[in-house]
């Protein structure tokens, strides 16, 4: 019988990192000479989204351990959810939730199935009760989970916690499994929690949180054996020794997984979650089609940016597109079974990520296209360009009216709407691009006509002239906002917080490189992990506002 | 071009009294062979008590598998015949016929693999007295087109008029209940889809989708179910693999378009009968597609030609394999009826005819059919489609 961990104790863990994690998200947003100390940020704490979370399992327990429920919903900060995990906190609720996949996870470990590989040992004649055992297998699993070294106190304590769960439930696996679920409930596995060096006179990272920064930048998940070595014996403190490393995991196949989340947080991939159309406008537009355009749209950039090494440019331009057979009706094209690379004729519409059925279907109404939320993405997203959102008494009968019989087309109904100088102001900004994307419907599929009448899909994108969607992919390409809106957001993906002045100077000279070194995103990512900047970080000033504690950061 | 079929039908006339009354099934026939009494102490709510009975009294026997044979009937359709089966599995038949006390080259294994069975739907020509009550659809109309070129006795006249129509297999299975789907009065219109393995229908060398003298037909089976659109519908434009196991192919059929609608000349066709526990063809001899390629990209027509009666029965025979007393049908009267009235592929030794003529409508909505290539790799797919 499973026996529960002392709730009590992780609830005021959990609640007191939450805190911090407030507290510490508060002061990373202030200006740092607000601060009255140095440029750099503050030290942070950062919620395991719910994909790190998930990797972080399989490779700690293996792929075939399942996530059976569900966690606490990530949360968008600046655009980005990886920003969002460092205000994020634990509601009670969503301790439930953690509490009850830790015990789901901690049974799984020690069953028969995994218990021998995972575990590996029991009590013996030479260990009657257990304890040599309890204190090797958490000592090595809780360094993988905690992403750090147990103290002797902390396996003192979950040592005391298997023989009290093992006494009560006469079963010394169910001793290994109540400590588990501690550990997996713990702030230390479930926040990111930057901890210092101690010595030296300026605040720095310690070699551990330097390899959770890195591995959860990189690979998106916890940090290797080796990486966590590299943190032990000082490696990474050293220059020669963190390139190393970095280009170690750069090196590896793993490296796509990073990349793949930065590039689903960047574009707002998860949203897709949420899309729906009416199924008698698109009944192609089958339930499976929001998970498998996601899909699209991160295999696409990961063989264009990753396996064919192209740079950012091409993220607009190419015709290369990956394809399953849940899409392939949508674009009306055969395909094989299983994922697979279509490339589009040159002179075909389809150019580039902004004709994907992801940017498509996620920026469009449940029944019609949407030039201006399609124009107002493009802005906010790839251009980091705030667009105000619209005054709460706006009449947008006009636009919705799709059965108008003289106004048959999106852009004679938008022209209708923009007649009103308040609204046009702003869909100035976002509508011609919107519209030069006209020939994709809500669902993403090619149209020529809207109610039989022709597509116009020319357009004015910052004062150069273009027609549709592959006149747009080369103004993108070339577009400067574009290329350091991309910069500024893996930095910050990076970093969990938005930019403070100290960040200036670093995210400008990688705007610059990137730029002139043919805008290659794996090429990015590595002067960004070994950039100074992105472990940079000042002593935190918390500890007198709160608790007095001096070990703030180690909130175990 | 291509399609894939998301309904099979038999094609059935508009007709009302027709068939009353429906032909009786073999459960029925076998109530009405027992003594007032015997129907009073085996009511009908007494399901599997009057089964037993009719088991034991018409001499039904059984044995039941230790272990389940997997695919047993993909396995009959790819050896062809029980006696191309591997050695092991004729053995392991053999011995169950020796179990179940079951006649030599009698009874197969039924059930999903699980039964051997001997019983009327296995052996229909054993069991007459279950023909008891069965009665053919002897109406004047009937769907379909005039085959062989001729107005014969026996020959229907189309609800438009033109006689000479060739529908022999509707005369046999027309007043049955089982092939009537909606009611009992009403004919069929939906009497088979075929959502887990549907047929796929192409049409190559298309120059000019209305009118085209020259272009080459093939009919194939999928190895996938049938993609289905947010609507619960068929999914258009869905990619389709074809079945690449010989006994599922079809030939080539030349066809021409005039107006709009094909027209093959007479070729093999091989389309699918794949639900549930059913795992079979459907042979078509000689069969022709008339279809009408509509504006909107659907296709809608049949196919006519001669069912091989061995091709009918097999899957009539996997239809019924939860047992034929289960069912309402009578497979004796309809396996005596189908050579009863055979017309077509007449054998050159006996001189009998082994088919029967009949149609098949059908409506498709348009498809990719994705053929593997022809050597690796494998990520460089083949594609071929409209």
């Amino acid at each position: 019988m499973p026996v529960r961990i002392n709730k009590i104790f992780q609830r005021m863990a959990l609640a007191g990192s939450a805190l911090l994690a407030g507290v510490a998200a508060f002061a990373s947003m202030r200006p740092a000479d607000q601060t009255g100390s140095t440029t750099a940020p503050p030290p942070q704490i950062r919620r395991l989204t719910e994909v790190q979370y998930q990797a972080t399992i399989a490779d700690i327990f293996g792929p075939d351990i399942e996530i059976r429920g569900r966690l606490e919903p990530d949360i968008r900060s600046g655009g980005l959810l990886a920003q969002g995990s460092s205000v994020a906190s634990v509601s009670s609720a969503g301790l439930e939730d953690y509490e009850s996949l830790a015990r789901s996870i901690a049974q799984q470990v020690v069953d028969d199935k995994h218990y021998d590989h995972l575990i590996g040992c029991a009590p013996s004649p030479t260990d009657v009760d257990g304890r040599l055992c309890a204190a090797k297998a958490l000592g090595a699993i809780g360094e993988r989970l905690y992403r750090r070294p147990l103290v002797t106190a902390e396996i003192a304590r979950y040592i005391a916690l298997v023989q009290e769960a093992s006494r009560r439930a006469a079963d010394f696996k169910q001793g290994i499994a109540a400590a588990l679920s501690g550990m997996l409930t713990s702030p230390s596995f479930l926040f990111r929690i930057d901890r210092l060096a101690s010595g030296g006179g300026v605040a720095r990272l310690d070699g551990w949180s330097k390899a959770v920064r890195l591995s959860y930048f990189i690979w998106n998940s916890t940090p290797d054996d080796t990486l966590l070595a590299a943190a032990s014996n000082g490696e990474l403190d050293k220059p020669a020794g963190l390139a190393r490393q970095v280009d170690r995991l750069l090196a590896s196949p793993r490296m796509k997984e990073g990349v793949r989340a930065f590039f689903s947080d960047f574009l707002r991939l998860d949203d897709l979650n949420e899309v729906s159309k009416d199924a008698t406008i698109y009944p192609a537009f089958t339930s499976g089609v929001p998970a498998a355009a996601r899909e699209q749209t991160e295999r696409t950039l990961i063989d264009l940016l990753v396996d064919r090494g192209a740079g950012y440019d091409a993220v607009f331009t190419s015709r290369r597109v990956a394809i399953n057979r849940t899409l392939s009706p949508l674009y009306g094209i055969p395909t094989p079974a299983g994922w697979s690379f279509h490339e589009f004729e040159a002179d075909d519409p389809h150019t580039g990520l902004l004709t994907q059925i992801a940017f498509l279907a996620q920026h469009s109404h449940p029944g019609r296209s949407s030039p201006t939320l399609r124009g107002k993405a493009l802005r906010e997203i790839l251009m980091c360009q705030p667009v105000p959102s619209p005054p709460a008494n706006v009449n947008f009968a006009v636009v919705q009216d799709v059965n108008n019989p003289t106004l048959k087309t999106t852009r004679a109904r938008l022209q209708a709407h923009l007649d009103d100088e308040e609204c046009a102001s702003c869909h100035k900004q976002t509508d011609p691009v919107g519209l030069s994307l006209e020939k994709f419907d809500s669902a993403g599929q090619l149209r020529e006509r809207e109610n039989g009448e022709p597509i116009d899909t020319r357009a004015e994108f910052m004062k150069d002239h273009y027609d549709g969607a592959a006149g747009l992919g080369p103004l993108l390409a070339k577009n400067k906002m574009v290329s350091d809106c991309l910069v500024q957001s893996v930095y910050r993906f990076g970093t969990g917080r938005a930019l403070v002045p100290g960040d200036q100077a670093t995210v400008e000279g990688l705007a610059q490189n990137f730029e002139k070194d043919g805008k290659h995103v794996p090429a990015l990512f590595r002067a960004i992990a070994t950039s100074p900047s992105f472990y940079a970080v000042r002593a935190p000033r918390l500890a007198k506002l709160t608790s007095g504690r001096k070990d703030i950061p180690h909130v175990d | 071009m291509a399609f894939v079929l998301d309904d099979m039908s038999w094609e059935a006339p508009p007709e009302q009294g027709v068939c009353e009354p429906l032909a009786d099934g073999g459960l029925e026939a076998f109530i009405k062979s027992l003594t007032p009494e015997e129907r009073a102490s085996y009511p009908r709510a007494n399901l599997r008590e009057l089964q037993q009975l009719m088991a034991k009294r018409w001499g039904f026997k059984y044995a039941r598998l230790e272990k389940p044979v997997p695919d047993f009937d993909a396995q009959l359709r790819r050896a062809g015949s029980e006696e191309a089966l591997p050695v092991a599995l004729r053995t392991q038949i053999e011995e169950l016929r020796r179990q179940a006390g079951v006649p030599p080259g009698k009874g197969t294994i039924n059930n999903a693999g699980r039964l051997f069975s001997y019983e009327s739907c296995t052996d229909p020509e054993d069991f007459p007295q279950a023909a008891a009550g069965y009665r053919p659809y002897d109406g004047k109309l009937a769907m379909g087109i005039n085959l062989d070129g001729k107005s014969k006795r026996g020959d229907f006249t189309s609800p438009d008029g033109q006689i000479g129509i060739d529908n022999a297999l509707w005369r046999v299975i027309g007043c049955t209940k089982i092939f009537r789907e909606a009611t009992e009065r009403d004919p069929s219109q939906k009497g088979f889809t075929n959502a887990q393995a549907p047929t796929l229908i192409e049409i190559s060398g298309v120059d000019d989708p209305h009118n085209d003298p020259d272009v080459e037909v093939t009919v194939a089976i999928s190895a996938i179910g049938a993609a289905v659109d947010a609507r619960g519908g068929p999914l258009r434009n869905a990619s389709y693999d074809p079945e690449q196991e010989p006994a599922m192919a079809s030939g080539r059929g030349k066809g021409r378009i005039v107006d709009g609608v094909l027209t093959t000349e007479p070729f093999e066709v091989t389309i699918g009968a794949k639900s549930q526990i059913v795992d079979a063809v459907r042979r078509l001899r000689q069969a022709r597609i008339q279809a009408k390629l509509n504006d909107d990209g659907t296709i809608s027509g049949g196919f006519y030609g001669y069912y091989p009666i061995d091709s009918f029965w097999e899957s009539m025979r996997q239809f019924t394999q939860n047992g034929a007393d289960q069912t309402q049908l009578s497979c004796p009267g309809v396996y005596a009826a189908l050579h009863r009235y055979a017309d077509g592929l007449r054998d050159p030794r006996t001189h009998k005819f082994t088919g029967v003529s009949t149609a098949i409508r059908f409506t498709g909505v348009p498809a990719f059919i994705v053929r593997p290539p022809v050597s690796a790799p494998a990520s460089a797919a083949a594609a071929k489609g409209s």
